[in-house]
């Protein structure tokens, strides 16, 4: 028995042993690859992560194939300039079935990501004070300040009357539900955060990527304009066309592609790209566009350019082109774009958003053009528009839209003198639609005209197919919100009129 | 491990026997007084008896159950006319046999320690001494079997598995062992009779393995379904989950695909019980550690049992809520050495592919009325179709069916040598295992090399230490965009050209205004395949004290290492144009370039526990108290390079450093525990169990990351009440129930834990980093439990012949780790909380009988069936996905999507119907107006049945005869549905081949009322806009899993080669297979596109042969 209990006792020791050795901390572990949020927020430079981490939303994706609301060239597939066959963007869905409270990605994507871009600029403006002072302080507050008007903006213009966040979303209180705000309140806190942005940001050109006061100015005249704020509108963009800072870009072309786009003194706000580490998320641009025929331009809207305008030639491909036209291709099947490769017979192919250059994009190919979201010539003809509006076809108005006509490259001639103001109000439809295709403008147009459901109910985008026909309806205007948020918010949420 | 005795039937004469009636208690105490000296020498056991007018043979059969003793005699001289009566009350057994057999003319002798025979009271003329030794299927002597003659007589084989008996020369001579079929041979004057016994697998599970433990069946109060590595087995697969199907009763086994190495095999116990990440699958135990399953050659487990419930799995507490399945790897036997090598080739077939229309003209002519259907314009002209209708050269117009380009019969060939045996305490095992298993889709390939070690060896009479050690390699190659790209993409070509020309180029369509997809066969034929090494060990050290006889102290430490590696090489390749050989631009396989990465795992654990067991009067008691730790780290690290110069190097110095990313990261987790079970039994017949777990987690916060887990059961063995104890048909019946929660931890890494994203922006040229944070964490989070009660009913009869068990099961999971539901204003990433419940009720059985008809012939037939309904009860707000709806008080992700309705025949009768969401025309789908309003619209959706099958079941069926074997699976899963659609199911997905089901569309002139008009499924409104019924398909199915026929050898051919066993066998899996579900396999695992990597039928040639 005794030689048991010396068995009994050498176990014991053994086990305990065994329980001694393990270490402390074995249940203490923490992600190796990610910062902790309890250490943000201690330095200046901390200031500068999270600002970058502002703009990083720029980059969203969610609409449909990974396509961003920024990636501009899909807002045209919602439209009678171009037919998205690949249904990036979601343009084909929304034209072909409709937009419901329940469609899927692009009406969840677009609201979910403005709202997440606003929480994190809610949380910049709540800490960004414990560790800048001063001018760097305003700075930095007036960048922030920029982009939740950008993105309050966005949402104003799709869905229009949406919930208004801007407290810090940690310490918000998200169990109780709340209700929209009208499309109203929501342009004027626009507003309310463009003028105190205005009022911060350095007097630049635009350059780096970081929204300047012009930048905020200029989509300050978009909110007006979407308004109706005419007078208002014209004054501001005065303002921005008086302050010189930009002149419209001599090679048309070169504001869509990266080499041009660096050299351009016309681009006012744009989303960065820069190979190898921050690129497109689907392919390049160069070869959805071009090689898949990701979009592909209507008649209606070859047929809309006057007679030598050579934007059309700038912008699209016709049958015949070969290498001297830029045409990229080399390959004899495709050596010229008469529907060939993944090419729709009777739509054309894009020409903008090409690097210059390129021969035979595929597979492989890598982009980092940068996304255009404002340019001066918009400013320009945002300034006709508004000041038409507001006093009517005077010589300013004249001016600025013969100037964008008359640019280095393009040369068209000056507008007609004497011209009513609802034919100068045609001319400028007119010239936006020539001088923006494939830049995301037209959808937002549209819709600001009151001339949506008259121009996109029951088009055919393509003659040689006259049933497939785009759906438009006038509720469309205000975009549903998604069912979900509807879901979560009851009851004091309410759906946009007739979904 | 009780033995029991066999009773051995002689239909012959009958004795006529006195009939015993025996003493009152008073008188048997004075006998016990006077017989103690001598009962001193035998066994101390004492037992409680209560006899009247009972059979004697089932008096014996009563005092067997209650004590270690067991008797071998014949029915000759027990006959049913000696009854006894007897009361005694902690009498020793051998007290009681004198008094029964002192009047009734019979004597017995003691054999061993435990076993008796008894004898009659007259011998036989002729009588002769035989000899022989008795050994198993694989040639391994068996110890202490019993081996007994038609007179009463009977011995036992020693440890060589030798005996020696002295009988009648015409007498029949009957060896039994527990776990194998019970053989009767004539001596026929023979003096050397040498056995080979069978396993009776019903029987082998006489102990089963649980948590921590084994535990004696009829002792279990749990939940627990077993199989033998033999049974399993006699399917032929290389992934070992593939073969539990149907093999345990509440196991569903779905084998998602038949690509090798990547089968898919999904396991769920007992239903789908929460919508987590933490996830459905089941903690696999091997060798007493977590550990793999697949990573396991079949050859090489000896038994998996399936822990269904909380008292069998609580002892696993935080990882068990999903079941447990615990796998014993093979340990070698004492007795000589054993060398057994096996070899099967298998050929291999889908077990059904698509019928398609690939005629040319006949494709073109369709394509095109589906593109002017769909309001698309026609891709060929009349002149194209006219060329391919009227060629004569079928070189430059084919018709060619792309689908036999895809698939080829494989040849799968599996070597297993295995060695084993035992000396000097010590015992080892060696399995090596090889396995070729091509794809029957081109550009498929696995190759596995295992090894399992298992050694144990009793260093000093108390202490054995041992290890078990599985190590895999397997090397895989496949299509990097994988096999259900593979198989669309196929599809998407029309037949209008070869994969390749005469000379040799790759064809991408044959006109350019073609839809289509990538040509697979130049994907294989360029050798854009990812190669993937992955290499895994799994092992353990174990030490086992016997510190007293009733108290062992089992020490256990284990790791499992795994790396993968993976070179996935994307080429440049240029395509043509078929119609003028010009050049069509490249092979689509993604983005050229090379990625290398690997991926690390390790995985260390080690448990230490104390096992206590006891037995006092009718009181037994069994418990364990133990430690566990974990911990696991893995890491990955991966590399990429551009398009390269050259397709023939790849290895990423040779491609183009410009460009170049690279990425890595690492994780880690960590588990303490402290468990402990204890087992009570009085008299083996009221039997409680109890076990608890105690376990932190490093994936939870440090104030809630403590959780206890625990079980109650408790069993009644009503056949040892006195009352059934004159049933003689019945041999255990027992009723048992149990209740407890479990854990279920496994989501993230670090789901509480508040962290910044990386969020950085290309500023002025150059990448500037950014951060910000964008979540919400839940602080308190805590476990998600499952709550199990579980009655079950098991049942042997008429000798052991019949088994059946039932189990009715209720399980609840609820604190379901789950995202939020937090509005989108809010713009954060929803926290991880604990929220939601989900019910599954079910039960399932299982029923065996096996018998013999004369001496050759033996046969078994066993049914499984299972079933469960699965409830969502809570939930939150109600959110329906695309096809699917998660609303409380229904199934969990129950369908939910609009109701096809027919087809419309006519403009009148759209216009007499309610309102489309889609303006239709003749032809289309008709949609339910569900709700009656007039107009179809969101409101119309509803829910459809069939997400979880109705119930499952399977047929096993077995016969034996004179070296013949034969066994047979049916296997059936019923009311399943699944939602199907894309390439294959619809036409024209780009440009896909439609099947030949469209011959009988919906036209003008044929109103079908099943098929709508053809149309170009890259966007049909009419058709597409919206999910419904017309795409939810009926997967049930019935199948003929698994048939299966060999032969032995008669030892006396073989064992002139020195052979001890030579089996040869034919296998042929999912031979048959009756199913609504249209073109393909039904057996899947997911909805969604329609083609994936089919199912395979499979014919295995193979032999056995052991020395």
């Amino acid at each position: 028995m005794k030689k048991y209990q010396r068995n009994i006792f050498f176990t014991g020791i053994a086990t305990l042993m065994l329980f001694a050795s393990c270490t402390k901390g074995l249940l203490d572990v923490s992600p190796p690859d990610r910062l902790s949020t309890t250490i943000f927020w201690k330095s200046e430079a901390d200031a500068d992560l999270a600002l970058t981490g502002l703009y990083n939303f720029l980059y969203a994706g969610g609409g449909n194939w990974a396509n961003s609301q920024y990636e501009v060239m899909g807002w045209d597939t919602y439209t009678d300039d171009v037919f998205g066959k690949h249904n990036y963007g979601g343009g084909y869905d929304a034209t072909s079935s409709g937009i419901t409270p329940n469609t899927g990605a692009y009406v969840r994507s677009y609201y979910e990501n403005n709202f997440k871009a606003i929480a994190a600029i809610n949380s910049f403006l709540a800490n960004v004070d414990k560790v800048l002072t001063g001018d760097k302080l305003a700075k930095y507050k007036g960048e922030a300040y920029f982009l939740r008007a950008f993105n309050y903006f966005w949402l104003a213009q799709l869905y229009g009357n949406v919930p208004i966040v801007k407290d810090d979303p940690f310490k918000a209180d998200f169990k109780t539900p709340m209700a929209k705000s009208a499309r109203a309140d929501v342009l004027a806190f626009v507003n309310q955060d463009l003028d105190a942005a205005i009022a911060a940001l350095p007097d630049d050109a635009y350059g780096s990527g970081h929204a300047v006061k012009t930048t905020a100015q200029g989509y300050k005249v978009r909110a007006l304009l979407f308004e109706k704020k005419y007078p208002e509108a014209a004054a501001l963009a005065k303002q921005i066309i008086d302050g010189n800072q930009y002149s419209l870009n001599p090679d048309y072309a070169a504001n869509f592609y990266k080499a041009g786009q660096n050299v351009s003194q016309e681009i006012m706000f744009s989303v960065k790209f820069q190979l190898p580490n921050i690129e497109h998320a689907d392919a390049a641009l160069n070869v959805t566009m071009q090689t898949w025929g990701g979009y592909q331009g209507t008649q209606n809207l070859i047929d809309e350019y006057e007679t030598g305008d050579p934007r059309k030639s700038m912008t699209w491909f016709f049958p015949g082109d070969g290498p001297d036209k830029g045409w990229p291709f080399s390959n004899p099947a495709v050596a010229t774009p008469g529907g060939g490769q993944d090419w729709i017979v009777g739509f054309y192919l894009p020409k903008k958003w090409l690097t210059a250059g390129l021969k035979n994009p595929d597979y492989g190919v890598k982009g980092d053009n940068d996304f255009v979201l404002l340019r001066y010539a918009d400013i320009k003809l945002m300034y006709a528009e508004a000041q038409n509006e507001a006093v009517g076809p005077d010589a300013s108005v004249y001016t600025q839209i013969n100037e964008v006509r008359d640019r280095p490259g393009v040369n068209m001639p000056a507008l007609p003198a004497g011209l009513t103001k609802e034919q100068m109000r045609a001319a400028i439809r007119h010239e936006r639609r020539v001088e923006f295709p494939l830049e995301g403008l037209r959808y937002f147009d549209l819709r600001r005209w009151g001339i949506a459901t008259q121009t996109l109910s029951g088009f055919a985008p393509n003659p040689l197919a006259p049933n497939i026909q785009i759906k438009y309806e006038n509720k469309y205007e205000f975009w549903p919100i998604p069912q979900t948020e509807i879901d979560r918010n009851q009851p004091v949420l309410e759906q946009n009129p007739d979904y | 491990m009780k033995k029991r005795s066999r009773f051995i039937n002689h239909p012959s004469m009958r004795r006529w026997l006195k009939t015993i009636v025996l003493m009152k208690l008073t008188v048997l105490m004075i006998l016990i007084m006077t017989l103690h000296a001598s009962a001193r020498t035998f066994s101390q056991e004492t037992i409680s008896v209560d006899f009247k007018k009972t059979k004697l043979s089932q008096a014996l059969k009563i005092i067997e159950r209650k004590s270690d003793y067991r008797f071998a005699f014949s029915n000759q001289v027990l006959s049913d006319d000696l009854t006894v009566t007897l009361k005694a009350k902690d009498i020793p057994v051998e007290a009681i046999l004198k008094l029964i057999f002192s009047r009734t003319g019979l004597t017995y002798s003691r054999i061993n320690d435990n076993l008796i025979a008894i004898k009659g009271d007259d011998l036989a003329q002729g009588i002769i001494s035989v000899k022989g030794r008795v050994t198993d299927n694989d040639g391994n002597p068996l110890f202490n079997v019993s081996v007994s003659a038609g007179t009463g007589i009977g011995t036992t084989t020693d440890e060589n598995g030798d005996y020696s008996i002295t009988v009648d020369e015409n007498a029949t001579l009957s060896f039994s062992y527990v776990g194998f079929v019970t053989q009767s041979v004539q001596v026929n004057k023979r003096n050397v009779i040498n056995v080979i016994l069978l396993v009776n697998s019903a029987q082998l599970t006489d102990v089963v393995v649980v948590g921590y433990g084994t535990q004696s069946r009829r002792k279990l109060t749990s939940a627990v379904a077993t199989v033998s590595g033999e049974e399993l087995n006699k399917r032929v697969a290389t992934n070992p989950a593939a073969l539990l199907q149907g093999q345990l009763p509440g196991l569903q086994v779905i084998q998602g695909s038949g690509e090798p190495g990547n089968e898919g095999v999904s396991l769920r116990i007992r239903g789908v019980s929460t919508f987590s990440g933490a996830g459905n699958d089941p903690l696999i135990i091997v060798d007493g550690l977590p550990g793999s399953l697949t990573v396991l050659n079949p050859n090489d487990i000896e038994s998996i049992s399936l822990l269904k419930d909380a008292a069998s799995a609580a002892i696993y507490g935080s990882r068990g809520a999903n079941g447990v399945i615990v796998i014993k790897t093979k340990k070698g036997k004492s007795g000589g050495f054993s060398l057994q090598y096996n070899y099967n080739l298998g050929i291999s077939n889908p077990t059904s592919i698509p019928k398609t229309i690939h005629n040319s003209a006949e494709y073109m002519e369709l394509s095109n009325e589906a593109n002017t259907n769909s309001g698309r314009q026609s891709i060929y002209t009349q002149a194209q179709i006219d060329l391919y209708k009227n060629a004569t050269d079928r070189v430059k117009y084919p018709n060619h069916n792309w689908l036999d380009d895809l698939f080829q019969p494989a040849h799968t060939q599996n070597h297993y040598l295995n060695l084993s045996g035992g000396k000097d305490n010590t015992n080892y095992n060696l399995g090596i295992g090889y396995t070729h298993q091509p794809g029957t889709m081109i550009g498929f390939s696995y190759k596995k090399y295992t090894m399992d070690l298992g050694l144990s060896s009793k260093v000093h009479k108390r202490v054995t230490i041992g290890t078990n050690v599985q190590m895999r390699y397997g090397n895989r190659l496949n299509p990097p965009q994988g096999a259900g790209d593979m198989f669309l993409s196929t599809l998407a070509q029309s037949p209008l050209y070869p994969p390749q020309s005469a000379d040799g180029k790759w064809i991408k369509k044959a006109y350019s205004n073609e839809s289509g997809n990538k040509n697979t066969v130049a994907i294989v034929g360029e050798d854009v395949r990812t190669r993937t090494d992955d290499y895994y060990l799994q092992g353990n050290l174990s030490l086992d004290v016997e510190v007293l006889k009733s108290l062992k102290w089992e020490t256990k430490a284990g790791a499992n290492y795994g790396t993968s590696k993976y070179n996935d090489f994307r080429p440049v390749v240029q395509t043509y144009y078929y119609n003028d050989m010009t050049s069509a631009g490249l092979l689509d396989v993604g983005t050229p370039g090379l990625t290398v990465g690997r991926s690390d795992n390790i995985y260390t654990v080690y448990y230490s526990q104390l096992n206590f067991r006891k037995s006092l009067g009718d009181h037994t008691v069994s418990a364990i108290g133990g430690f566990q730790q974990e911990h696991n780290e893995g890491s990955n690290i991966d590399a990429w390079r551009g398009q390269f110069t050259t397709n023939l190097l790849r290895e990423l110095d040779a491609g183009p450093s410009a460009g170049m990313t690279n990425r890595g990261s690492s994780s880690q987790w960590a588990i303490r525990s402290f468990y402990g079970t204890a087992n009570y039994d009085f008299q083996d017949k009221y039997l409680f169990g109890t076990s608890m777990r105690y376990d932190g987690t490093s994936r939870l916060p440090k104030d809630t990351r403590w959780g206890l887990f625990y079980s109650f059961s408790g069993a009644w063995r009503i056949s040892n009440e006195s009352f059934l104890q004159s049933a003689s048909w019945l041999d255990d019946l027992k009723i048992r129930g149990s209740w407890g929660q479990l854990g279920n931890q496994n989501i993230g890494t670090y789901p509480y834990q508040p962290t910044l994203s990386n969020r950085d922006y290309a500023f002025g040229g150059s990448v500037t980093p950014g951060y910000s944070a964008g979540s919400l964490v839940d602080p308190a989070l805590t476990w998600e439990t499952t709550r199990v009660f579980d009655i079950g009913i098991d049942l042997a009869a008429l000798k052991n012949k019949f088994s059946f068990t039932v189990d009715w099961f209720n399980k609840y999971t609820f604190d379901i780790l789950r995202s939020s539901q937090v509005p989108l204003w809010l713009g954060l990433n929803a926290p991880v909380i604990n929220n939601g419940a989900v019910r599954n009720k079910g039960f399932e059985f299982s029923a065996q009988y096996r018998d013999k008809i004369g001496n050759a012939f033996s046969y078994y037939a066993g049914a499984n069936f299972q079933t469960y309904k699965n409830i969502l009860e809570q939930y939150g707000k109600t959110e329906i996905g695309g096809r699917t709806i998660r609303e409380e008080g229904h199934p969990l992700d129950a369908y939910y999507m609009y109701v096809w309705d027919g087809i419309f025949q006519s403009q009148d009768e759209i216009d007499k119907s309610p309102a489309q969401p889609v303006t239709p025309s003749p032809g289309d789908l008709k949609i339910k107006d569900v709700n009656g309003d007039g107009k179809v619209d969101d409101k119309d959706r509803t829910y459809v049945g069939g997400k979880y099958p109705a119930y499952q079941y399977t047929i096993n069926l077995g016969a034996e005869w004179k070296g013949f074997d034969f066994n047979a699976q049916l296997y059936g899963s019923q009311g399943q549905k699944i939602y199907v659609t894309g390439w294959g199911a619809e036409p024209f997905r780009q440009g896909s081949v439609p099947t030949t089901d469209w011959r009988n569309r919906w036209t003008p002139t044929n109103p079908s009322t099943t098929m709508p008009k053809i149309y170009s499924a890259d966007g049909y409104a009419p058709v597409q806009n919206y999910s419904s019924t017309y795409f939810l398909k009926d997967a049930s199915f019935m199948r003929l899993k698994n048939i299966q026929l060999g032969y032995t050898l008669p030892a006396n051919i073989i064992s002139k080669a020195g052979a001890k066993l030579l089996r040869v066998y034919f296998a042929a899996d999912n031979v048959l297979t009756v199913s609504k579900f249209p073109g393909i396999d039904p057996e899947r695992t997911s909805d969604g596109n329609y083609v994936t990597y089919p199912q395979l039928r499979t014919f295995t040639f193979g032999a056995t042969v052991q020395f």
